[in-house]
């Protein structure tokens, strides 16, 4: 059974329909649609996918990797030995010394060089990198020694005479007016 | 597609095409939109012709232009469309009886929702039982009830003086 607004609606859309376009070459639009759809979607899906890859691969490299053993914390007590002292690279000759004067380390070779070949051993700690014992040759104990050992005046004299070098023969002035200080210091003893 | 599909395929379209347009026009009740509807499902359908070409492709192609009418994304660009479009022709008043009722019930489909129009024009241009239009549309009968049933109550509340009218005829 149908009401008269079912029949005005009928006879609405049947006056409507026959107000339909007719368009032409619909299958070309259409066709060209179709395709430009086809190129999208696998535009889509490839660019889908390798989001997918890009996302997934720090992921899984994450997970195999997760095997093996973090780094091991440090332990609570020391297990090797104490940090070796700076002293340990001795073994410099205290001619590379005379080359290094330039760095800053040179006043204990100063000292020593001047107090004799024998006392060679004594500038071979200050050769270490550490900085830390020049102040163990400021208080010359064995220098004093080694100065009356003899060549206090012998061995200023050939450093004057033989400046090889600027750097090197700079300091040797310097090197020869502590021991001037210390002649009238110990120039007594040796003169009693 | 080879030749003899894309023959085929021309002949379905040039043969079939007007009334398809006459029901695209119905539902979107615009002919650039009705253009637009039809070649969407035309695209749509051209993938599967080979598939189609032996079974029903018409009824497939309806079926398309059904739901794409339907459809969320469809509905979310018809609704930018509409808010740069102007406003509707409103039907004035006519000497002649009933034209002036035709013509604001005109206006009155074009006010109806995507969803409800498309379930009036399936039942009452095309036909269709609830069950057809149900499995046209891929929903359930009642759904398809309930849009008829607020449908109607919607062309009666923007036609208020129709029943009035249609005594008076």
């Amino acid at each position: 059974m149908t009401t008269p607004i079912e029949n005005l609606i009928r006879a609405t859309l049947s006056d409507l329909a026959e107000e339909a376009p007719t368009v032409h070459d619909q299958l070309n639009r259409a066709e060209r649609r179709a395709r430009s759809r086809r190129r999208v979607t696998i535009t889509m899906s490839a660019a889908g996918v390798l989001a997918a890859m890009l996302i997934a691969t720090p992921l899984a490299l994450a997970a195999s990797g997760g095997g093996d053993a973090p780094p091991a914390a440090p332990a609570s007590t020391p297990s090797g030995p104490p940090a070796a002292p700076a002293p340990a690279a001795v073994t410099e000759p205290p001619v590379d010394q005379g080359v290094r004067t330039g760095r800053g380390a040179p006043a204990p070779a100063r000292t020593t060089i001047p107090a004799s070949p024998a006392s060679t051993a004594v500038p071979a700690s200050p050769a270490t990198s550490t900085p830390a014992p020049p102040a163990i040759p400021a208080s010359p104990a064995p220098a004093t020694t080694a100065v009356p050992a003899t060549p206090v005046p012998a061995s200023p004299a050939p450093r004057v005479a033989g400046p090889r070098t600027g750097p090197v023969t700079a300091p040797v002035p310097a090197r020869s007016a502590p021991p001037v200080d210390r002649g009238p210091a110990t120039g007594p003893v040796p003169a009693r | 597609m080879d030749e003899d599909d894309r023959a085929r395929l021309a002949e379905f379209v040039a043969g079939r095409a007007p009334a398809l347009m006459r029901v695209a026009y119905l539902l979107t009740g615009d002919r650039h939109a009705a253009e637009d509807l039809f070649q969407s499902a035309l695209a749509k359908t051209i993938p599967r012709w080979r598939d189609l070409r032996h079974t029903d492709p018409e009824g497939y192609l309806r079926t398309v232009m059904y739901r794409e009418q339907v459809s969320w994304w469809r509905r979310l660009r018809r609704y930018r469309e509409t808010l740069l479009t102007g406003v509707d022709d409103r039907a004035g008043p006519d000497l002649f009886g009933g034209t002036d009722v035709r013509l604001a019930m005109r206006a009155a489909l074009r006010a109806l929702p995507a969803a409800q129009r498309t379930v009036v024009v399936l039942r009452y241009y095309e036909d269709l039982t609830e069950t057809q239009v149900a499995a046209a549309l891929g929903c359930s009968v009642g759904t398809v009830r309930s849009r008829t049933h607020r449908a109607v109550a919607r062309l009666r509340q923007l036609l208020p003086d129709i029943e009035l009218l249609e005594v008076r005829r």
